[in-house]
């Protein structure tokens, strides 16, 4: 497929790893397919009642109006782009993903600067092993430095 | 078909006589001093250094040389006892009393030629209280060095909160009742005692709300509420804030501030990022909103249905005495919020697109707008239930459970769904805790930490209300406050019961204040702070503890400030 595959987390430095895809998509003459993995972890520090399946549904809608945003910026630069988002731990879906639409590029951001540096070196790593795996380019974007207010 | 009375009176007398009985029998448990002057029978009281009286003590009767005791009783709730003897046993002679009871050390009573006269004359005798100290036993430091294990263990998250506290009480069961058996000193309670500290009322208060709130939340109702706040301020951000703290401020009051940021966060996370605000600036004041609501009612927080239940305040006492104060305490926290966030507030925030409506409005949509009306109706009612219960001694868990019941019959009858959403790990940890805390009571910890506190307060009751409401304050934030809230409730207990001139439960709502307004002074202080912070990571922006603390911490010292006016104007 001749799409770019655009990793988000959230987040400001997220907006500008989207920003840098579609600049990218844009030059190559690329679609872009923003791409999100959640899952509902910290429902184990809940203690009160509640429903699993809500909250998932809940956080599935929030990501998905974050793609939609996401959609709407790349529009906006006239690049076509749609979304993806799915649920369970993030390489797996990863995974899953690139083998279902085989991009021709796979975008991820940068560890954020308050994230442990070992981070990057982990990112590498994966990102080395998913290559050899599927065949697909992995590009890590270089640190942006985004002002985290509040 | 017989007549005269002659039938009715074979009935009575027979039974009668069972009711003399039975009512003699009675007074021997309540009277001792009409028992004991009746028949050859020795009655008095047990009580501890700080005059609280002592239940299950064995109460024994020797005579000189035998190692058969002639007569022996356990203490009751009030510490009194009655060794009821024959005629003969009764001389007083060569006679020994033994006080027994684990943790304490052993007394021992032996008569004056007074006492033999008396009960030659009478027949009976009262004898003098008889005071126990504490003593410090291995099984004492073997059950505070659990308790506080169990709350490292919580603080740092090493285990799951119902894993740690299920580790301490088998530890402190297989101390007792292994080790006890080989050596008397490891004993520190068996199932009995434990059992008896297990408040049920809690139980099933928190089950019956944790089945009402489970039903609400299918309803969308929170998610419609966070949208309304983006609705109703047409976009002003600071109005938007104001309307979102009060929104969740007030179902925290009423349901549970876990939940209503559960489902409140991912919409107010939409809205900030379509209105292209920094979502913290957001969620932020509506979570230290929420903690702070969840003060104002009896069923707001589990920490105030442990106290409710401990000190016997009703749903009608926290309205009156707390609810004002919280009020207080919500206005100041809005002024805070609107000054800590005023830069973004000046913001006049992105307008959203048509597309971007339409989607809020479909996420924050009534899932099912009919179950919200009977959902509504019978929450209505339970409230009712709570207000108007009290004056038909209708205790809160009953009401909860009549409310869960109608929820699952009319609103609701899917019986195993609705059970799956009760957090019955939660449910176990609380019989754990009152466990735990009943050990650390049995071996003398909070008699220990009581008579301390006494000292450090003398007979001052604004020092024990400010040291009890910002000690709470502070210590919340770095443990849990459920199982502090627990431990400290003997203590604020006795404070009440000695000190001068200090309205009878103003302590217990200081420790409620405190305990739950320092769940806004740090990232660990509230199961709330957690998930919203691990909602908003998932969204990519991250609470961390000391973005959490810069903000929370100084919201706690206002609110607790404010709260502490309000108990001094209310109490004092």
């Amino acid at each position: 497929m001749d799409s770019i595959l655009c990793c988000i987390r959230g987040g400001e430095a997220s907006i500008e790893t989207q920003k840098h895809c579609v600049a990218l998509a844009k030059q190559l003459k690329k679609d872009v397919i923003f791409f999100m993995a959640y899952d509902v972890e910290f429902m184990a520090r809940a203690n009160y009642a509640l429903h699993a399946d809500i909250v998932s549904e809940e956080m599935a809608e929030m990501c998905a109006f974050m793609m939609n945003l996401a959609v709407e910026r790349a529009l906006e630069d006239s690049v076509k782009a749609t979304s993806m988002v799915r649920f369970g731990p993030f390489v797996e879906e990863l995974r899953k993903v690139v083998s279902e639409i085989s991009p021709s590029l796979v975008i991820l951001g940068h560890p954020g600067a308050d994230e442990a540096g070992h981070r990057l070196a982990a990112l590498q790593s994966l990102c080395e092993t998913l290559r050899a795996e599927l065949n697909v380019e992995f590009r890590i974007l270089p640190e942006i430095n985004v002002n985290h207010a509040a | 078909m017989q007549t005269g009375s002659r039938k009715p009176l074979h009935r009575v007398v027979p039974f009668a006589s069972l009711i003399a009985i039975v009512g003699l029998w009675l007074a021997a448990q309540f009277q001792p001093q009409a028992v004991a002057r009746a028949q050859g029978a020795l009655a008095g009281r047990v009580i501890d250094v700080q005059g609280e009286p002592v239940q299950g003590v064995h109460v024994r009767a020797y005579r000189e040389g035998e190692s058969e005791p002639i007569a022996e009783d356990e203490t009751l709730f009030d510490g009194t006892y009655v060794l009821l003897m024959t005629e003969d046993e009764a001389e007083l002679k060569d006679m020994r009393i033994v006080y027994e009871r684990p943790h304490f050390i052993s007394e021992e009573w032996s008569p004056s030629s007074t006492n033999v006269n008396d009960m030659t004359q009478h027949g009976g005798l009262i004898l003098p209280d008889v005071t126990l100290e504490r003593r410090f036993s291995i099984g004492f430091w073997i059950a505070t060095a659990a308790f506080l294990g169990m709350l490292l263990v919580i603080a740092t998250e090493k285990l799951h909160n119902t894993l740690a506290a299920l580790m301490c009480v088998a530890v402190v069961f297989s101390v007792s009742l292994v080790g006890g058996s080989l050596n008397p000193e490891l004993f520190i309670l068996d199932f009995d005692q434990a059992l008896e500290h297990v408040d049920f009322e809690v139980i099933f208060l928190l089950l019956g709300m944790m089945i009402v709130i489970g039903i609400i939340e299918e309803t969308g109702i929170f998610q419609w509420l966070a949208y309304q706040a983006y609705r109703l301020s047409r976009g002003k951000v600071w109005l938007m804030t104001v309307i979102l703290m009060l929104m969740a401020g007030a179902a925290s009051a009423l349901l549970d501030n876990v939940t209503t940021m559960l489902l409140m966060t991912p919409i107010t996370l939409q809205i900030a990022l379509a209105m292209r605000l920094n979502p913290l600036s957001l969620l932020m004041p509506a979570l230290m909103a929420a903690n702070t609501g969840g003060l104002m009612t009896l069923v707001g927080t589990p920490v105030n249905i442990i106290i409710g239940s401990y000190a016997g305040l009703g749903f009608n006492d926290f309205l009156l005495h707390l609810t004002p104060g919280v009020i207080m305490c919500e206005l100041a926290l809005i002024g805070y919020v609107l000054w800590r966030y005023r830069k973004e507030h000046r913001q006049a925030g992105h307008k959203l697109s048509t597309e971007q409506m339409k989607q809020l409005e479909e996420n924050a949509r009534i899932h099912d707008p009919v179950k919200l009306r009977k959902a509504g109706i019978v929450f209505a009612i339970l409230m009712g239930l709570f207000i108007f219960g009290e004056a038909i001694h209708l205790p809160p868990a009953v009401a909860a459970i009549i409310g869960a019941v109608a929820m699952l019959l009319w609103v609701n009858p899917d019986v195993e769904a609705m059970l799956k959403v009760v957090d019955w790990t939660t449910l176990i940890f609380f019989i754990a805790l009152f466990m735990m805390v009943g050990a650390i009571q049995e071996v003398g910890l909070i008699s220990w930490i009581a008579a301390g506190v006494r000292t450090l307060v003398g007979d001052n009751p604004i020092a024990a209300m400010l040291g009890i409401v910002w000690v709470s304050a502070l210590l919340s934030g770095l443990i849990d406050n459920i199982p502090f809230a627990a431990a400290m409730l003997p203590v604020v207990r006795y404070l009440s019961a000695t000190l001068p001139g200090i309205d009878g439960n103003a302590l217990y709502y200081s420790l409620a204040l405190g305990a739950d307004l320092g769940g806004n002074s740090s990232l660990i202080a509230s199961s709330a702070n957690l998930v919203v912070a691990g909602i908003s990571e998932r969204a990519g922006y991250r609470i961390t503890f000391r973005k959490f603390v810069a903000i929370g911490l100084p919201a706690t010292l206002i609110t607790t400030a404010v709260g502490t006016i309000w108990l001094l104007i209310h109490f004092f």
